[in-house]
């Protein structure tokens, strides 16, 4: 258990080395400089002292050197799109915000998807099983951000305005934007969730009714074990370890695939930092977000197959 | 003590409804081992299952009947009810100990759960986890698992198929049952493990005096073990009698056709293995007549159409064949007379 553990952390410093290699050498394969990107009208001579200034007029190899040296030492350099502030105080303060969308999102989506997966499996063909479908279908063919101006519009000015018209307050209940307290996070967390309760309810349904027919469920059955003891001791458990398996994937994708939201939503998140500081061809930038984000999904999927042997004791043996 | 009377169990599938049993009778004594032979598809597990009530009640009807025990009929107990039976008053074991033993869970807590579902401790209320655990670990040394202590923490893919059908033994038996339904324990386990776990079943029922059902289509396993025997055929119970009756004086044709497909020692190697021609009947619409009547080489206009009616051949010994009406042309020939005499007719 232990090599295997120290033989994935080493395929993921690989991986993430290999990405990093990689968008380092697309980034400057792209046309432009941080300080040309089009009709910019900087001159010839402030642009050549700033490309000196930089390293940029440096041969590729050796900048790539530098950066490989800079990231072992933990530093992600400055941002020349963002005033210059370091990459990694960008990271420190905007992460936490998408994070905690992310996470929120990622709670919720898991807990409803799983349960309504598990009412769906139990009352096959019924209504609730109709209406796990017709969720399934909105939260993966409705775009977030249809879906986001939906509830902002219903939820939000028109909810307020009936307030407003009842009881001639200004009381808000679910904020059209802005990142502020518990109640500016429901809408933003419900629609990044919706993505993974679709899917995650879907994929519980089919799982759980796959257990259902496994012979040791009979076997719990004829031990005289109650319905619901049946459900959560024997049934459940099983079925999730596709379950896990999806999760991991998704951790990475809902906590940093939010830049549309965010941008919808006005949450002071990440997001809008890695579309921007491609566009401005912001390497240091581009490239400090893409480690992170790789050091993330790597150790959330590493997390996952950990996890995967808890729930499953057959992993545990296949050292 | 447990008594089935006129039983008929319905499935509801997409092609029609599966009348699976179709009116069957059993009786089974106090410590007596009943086996249940059949191919399959005839009802046998359906028959067996139904005791429990284990089938998908969303897709399965009760059509009539009653399943007695102790003169009470479990078919009219409310879901409750039937829970403090399953696993106490009577339990079961399964064809496949592979898939029949939650993967997820330690052997251990399996045992202790059903422990911890119907039994009371020395302080007369639930038992507790520990002396649930020391009471599995008395299980599993009693079905022979060595090492019990240890093995309780390991999980069902540690163990080898003949020890998982222990392991199902020990957790069937954990609450002392006084019935034990074995459904085709030794099918899916390799011959010489075969052996053993009969054995142990046989010991169970010695030592605690467990009455057993046990289904089967290997003839062999039911010489070993049963005392009884009932034959069932397209949903319905053709002979029964006790061993020495269904091995030695069996009067129906379908009897005889199993007892003649089991290989028997000293066979020449090259001689093909006797078999029943034809298949078994449709039970989404069963025949009117005796099911056995299309594949039958004694079959008479009769058979087709009316449903033998019961014999009785003895105290014990029952058969369902219009070879026994006294009306049949030949009346009460045994089937080797009428093998011989039809072997006369050839050569002459």
């Amino acid at each position: 258990m232990r090599n295997y553990i120290i033989k994935r952390i080493l395929l993921a410093i690989v991986t993430i080395f290999v990405v990093m290699t990689l968008t380092f050498f697309i980034m400057h394969a792209i046309p432009g400089t941080p300080f040309r990107t089009g009709n910019d009208t900087i001159s010839e001579e402030s642009l050549a002292v700033l490309m000196t200034r930089y390293g940029l007029d440096q041969p590729l190899y050796k900048q790539y050197l530098k950066y490989v040296g800079n990231i072992l030492r933990g530093d992600f350099g400055v941002s020349t799109s963002n005033g210059y502030r370091s990459v990694t105080e960008i990271i420190l303060t905007a992460f936490p915000i998408s994070a905690d969308l992310g996470i929120r999102a990622l709670i919720f989506g898991t807990i409803a998807g799983i349960l309504l997966g598990i009412e769906a499996s139990l009352h096959r063909g019924k209504a609730v099983d109709h209406l796990s479908t017709v969720i399934a279908i909105i939260g993966i063919s409705v775009p977030s951000f249809v879906l986001g101006t939906v509830l902002q519009t219903v939820l939000g000015l028109g909810l307020s305005g009936w307030v407003k018209t009842v009881f001639h307050t200004d009381y808000q209940l679910f904020p059209i934007a802005r990142w502020q307290s518990f109640r500016y996070t429901l809408i933003p967390s419900f629609v990044l969730g919706m993505g993974t309760v679709a899917s995650l309810a879907r994929l519980m349904r089919t799982s759980m009714l796959d257990v259902i027919d496994q012979d040791y469920i009979k076997t719990a059955k004829s031990k005289g074990i109650s319905g619901w003891a049946i459900i959560w001791k024997h049934e459940v458990r099983n079925a999730l370890m596709p379950v896990v398996t999806v999760l991991g994937r998704m951790i990475g994708g809902v906590v940093t695939g939010s830049y549309i939201i965010e941008s919808q939503f006005a949450i002071p998140g990440l997001g809008k930092y890695l579309v921007n500081s491609i566009t401005a061809r912001d390497y240091t930038m581009t490239m400090g977000l893409t480690v992170f984000y790789s050091i993330f999904i790597v150790a959330s999927m590493l997390l996952v197959d950990l996890l995967y042997c808890v729930i499953d004791p057959r992993v545990r043996l296949a050292k | 003590m447990l008594e089935i009377k006129n039983l008929k169990v319905s499935f509801h599938a997409y092609s029609g409804e599966v009348q699976a049993v179709r009116g069957v009778s059993l009786e089974l004594k106090s410590g007596d081992i009943l086996a249940i032979v059949g191919e399959s598809g005839c009802g046998k597990s359906v028959t067996a299952q139904s005791v429990l009530r284990l089938h998908d009640p969303a897709i399965t009807d009760y059509k009539g009947g009653e399943i007695l025990l102790d003169g009470k009929d479990l078919l009219k107990l409310s879901e409750k009810e039937m829970q403090e039976i399953r696993g106490k008053v009577i339990s079961m074991i399964f064809q496949d100990p592979m898939t029949s033993l939650n993967p997820t869970m330690t052997i251990g807590n399996q045992i202790v759960e059903v422990l911890r579902e119907h039994e009371k401790g020395a302080d007369g209320k639930k038992i507790s986890r520990k002396e649930a655990r020391e009471r599995a670990i008395e299980l599993l040394k009693m079905v022979r698992i060595p090492n019990a202590e240890r093995r309780m923490n390991e999980y069902p893919h540690e163990f080898s198929g003949g020890q998982r059908q222990r392991v199902m033994i020990a957790m069937a038996m954990a609450c002392a049952p006084r019935i034990l339904i074995a459904d085709e324990p030794t099918t899916a386990l390799d011959v010489t493990v075969q052996a053993q776990i009969l054995e142990l079943m046989k010991e169970m029922q010695e030592q605690k005096g467990t009455s057993i059902i046990m289904i089967s289509h290997d003839m062999g396993a039911v010489a070993s073990i049963a005392k009884s025997v009932a034959v069932m055929y397209g949903g319905l119970v053709v002979e029964s009698g006790t061993v020495e009756d269904i091995f030695y004086r069996h009067e129906h044709p379908y009897t005889r056709g199993l007892l003649d497909s089991v290989p028997k020692e000293g066979q020449p190697k090259d001689r093909k293995l006797d078999s029943i021609e034809g298949t078994p009947p449709d039970l989404v619409k069963p025949p009117v007549g005796c099911p056995f009547a299309d594949r039958c080489k004694y079959a008479m206009k009769v058979c087709k159409d009316h449903m033998p009616p019961e014999n009785a051949l003895s105290e014990s010994h029952r058969c369902s064949c219009w070879l026994l009406d006294p009306d049949c042309p030949q009346p009460r020939l045994s089937l080797k007379e009428y093998d011989a005499k039809e072997g006369d007719q050839n050569n002459g």
